[in-house]
C-alpha cells in the first residue's frame, strides 16, 4: 500500500466493487461529469464497471483510497494513459459522498504523485476536469498542479456542453515541493 | 480530382495504394519530422508495412482518414485525418502532415477549411480541436489563420528527439466556423 498523511492507496478489492458502483457508478450526475462517455446503466458486477477489480497494466494503475483514521474505503483513484516514451500520464480521482470535504482529494494527488514521479520515473502528471469542478482544481492546484488550458465546450454534461480544464505538474515541481 | 471534398487549393480524397510508398519515404522516414508530429517513437517501416499511419485504411465511426491533392497539378500533397471522433461530446481532432515540396504554399490553411466543413457540416461536430508541438509556427499560423483560438499549452508533455518540448492546443466551435462562412470569409 501507498501512504500518504490522511489516505493510503491499495489494489481493488472486490468488496470495495459494489460500494463503488452504488455510490459513484450509479450516480448519473458524478458520472457525466467525469467520463467522456454518457452514463449507461450497469448491473451489479458488470465487467463494465468503471470500478470493476482489474489488473493494473503498462498504461493503467488502478487503486482504491482508504481512509486511513477510520480504515474504510473512501474512494477510486487512477493513473491512466501512462505513456513510457513521453514519460507522462494522467490521473482520475473520485471520492465517496461522505468522504468529500475532508481534504483526501488533495492527499491523494500527492500520493499518486509520488507514485508516477519516483516509482514510475515519469516526467509529468496530467489531470483533466469539467472547467466549473472547483473542488478538484483546488486539490490539484493546493497538490502543486499548475492549470495550462481551458479547452471551451469540450464535453456534453447533462444537456449543455461544459468546458474541461487541463492542470498539469512537471517533475522537477514535485521534487521543489 | 474529381469526387471527394475540395477547398480553393486543395481536395481531399481516399488513400491509394500508390500513396503509400510517397508517403512512407518522404515523411515518415524523416526521423526529425516524423518524432514531431506522432505521440509515438519513430521505428523503421518497411514501405508495405501495416503499422504505418500512411497505409491504406477504411475509415470508422472514429477515425476519418484522408490523402491531400493540390488541386493545380493533381498531385499528392499530404496526409489529414479526423482523429478521435466521438460522436457524444461531438468532437475530433485535426491532424496534417505535408510532403516537403509542398510547405509554405498555404496547403495547411486551406486543407484546414476542408476539414472544418467535413467535421462541422458533413458529421455534425460541435468542436475541432488542433493539438500541435508550441515552436511548430506554420501550423499555428495556419490554424489562427482558419479561426482556431489557443486555449492553453501542456508543459513538457512530448518527447521530441532529446528533450521535452510542450504542446500547444487549439479549438474551434461550430458556430465560430459557420459564423464565418456567414460572414462570407
Amino acid at each position: 500500500m501507498l501512504r500518504g498523511e490522511l489516505v493510503g492507496l491499495r489494489a481493488r478489492h472486490e468488496a470495495d466493487v459494489p460500494i463503488l458502483d452504488t455510490e459513484l457508478l450509479d450516480d448519473v450526475e458524478v458520472r457525466a461529469r467525469a467520463g467522456r462517455r454518457p452514463w449507461r446503466p450497469a448491473s451489479p458486477g458488470s465487467q463494465e464497471s468503471h470500478y470493476r477489480v482489474m489488473e493494473s497494466t503498462d498504461q493503467m494503475a488502478p487503486f482504491s483510497v482508504v481512509e486511513l483514521a477510520t480504515d474504510t474505503l473512501a474512494g477510486a483513484a487512477t493513473l491512466w494513459g501512462i505513456d513510457g516514451h513521453h514519460r507522462s500520464a494522467h490521473i482520475g480521482v473520485a471520492m465517496l459522498p461522505s468522504f468529500r470535504g475532508k481534504g483526501l482529494s488533495t492527499d491523494t494527488l500527492r500520493v499518486l504523485c509520488h507514485y508516477g514521479f519516483t516509482v514510475l520515473g515519469l516526467h509529468r502528471i496530467q489531470i483533466e476536469t469539467v472547467a466549473d469542478n472547483y473542488p478538484m482544481i483546488k486539490a490539484a492546484e493546493r497538490a502543486g498542479f499548475t492549470k495550462e488550458a481551458v479547452l471551451r465546450e469540450a464535453g456534453w454534461v447533462l444537456g449543455q456542453f461544459a468546458g474541461e480544464a487541463i492542470l498539469g505538474i512537471l517533475v522537477d515541481e514535485w521534487a521543489a515541493a | 480530382m474529381k469526387g471527394g471534398l475540395q477547398g480553393e487549393l486543395v481536395g481531399l480524397r481516399a488513400r491509394h495504394e500508390a500513396d503509400v510508398a510517397i508517403l512512407v519515404t518522404e515523411m515518415h522516414d524523416d526521423v526529425a519530422t516524423d518524432a514531431r508530429g506522432s505521440r509515438r517513437p519513430w521505428r523503421p517501416l518497411s514501405p508495405a508495412s501495416k503499422e504505418s499511419f500512411t497505409r491504406v485504411q477504411e475509415p470508422n465511426d472514429t477515425f476519418a482518414p484522408f490523402s491531400i491533392v493540390e488541386l493545380a497539378t493533381d498531385t499528392l500533397a499530404g496526409e489529414a485525418s479526423l482523429w478521435e471522433i466521438d460522436s457524444h461530446n461531438r468532437s475530433a481532432h485535426v491532424g496534417i502532415g505535408l510532403r516537403p515540396d509542398f510547405r509554405g504554399k498555404g496547403l495547411s490553411t486551406d486543407t484546414l477549411r476542408v476539414l472544418c466543413h467535413y467535421g462541422f457540416i458533413v458529421l455534425g461536430l460541435h468542436r475541432l480541436q488542433v493539438d500541435t508541438l508550441s515552436d511548430n509556427y506554420p501550423m499555428l499560423k495556419a490554424a489562427e489563420r482558419v479561426g482556431f483560438t489557443r486555449e492553453g499549452m501542456t508543459r513538457g508533455s512530448a518527447w521530441v528527439m532529446g528533450e521535452f518540448a510542450d504542446d500547444v492546443i487549439l479549438g474551434m466551435l461550430a458556430h465560430e466556423w459557420s459564423g464565418q462562412r456567414h460572414a462570407g470569409a
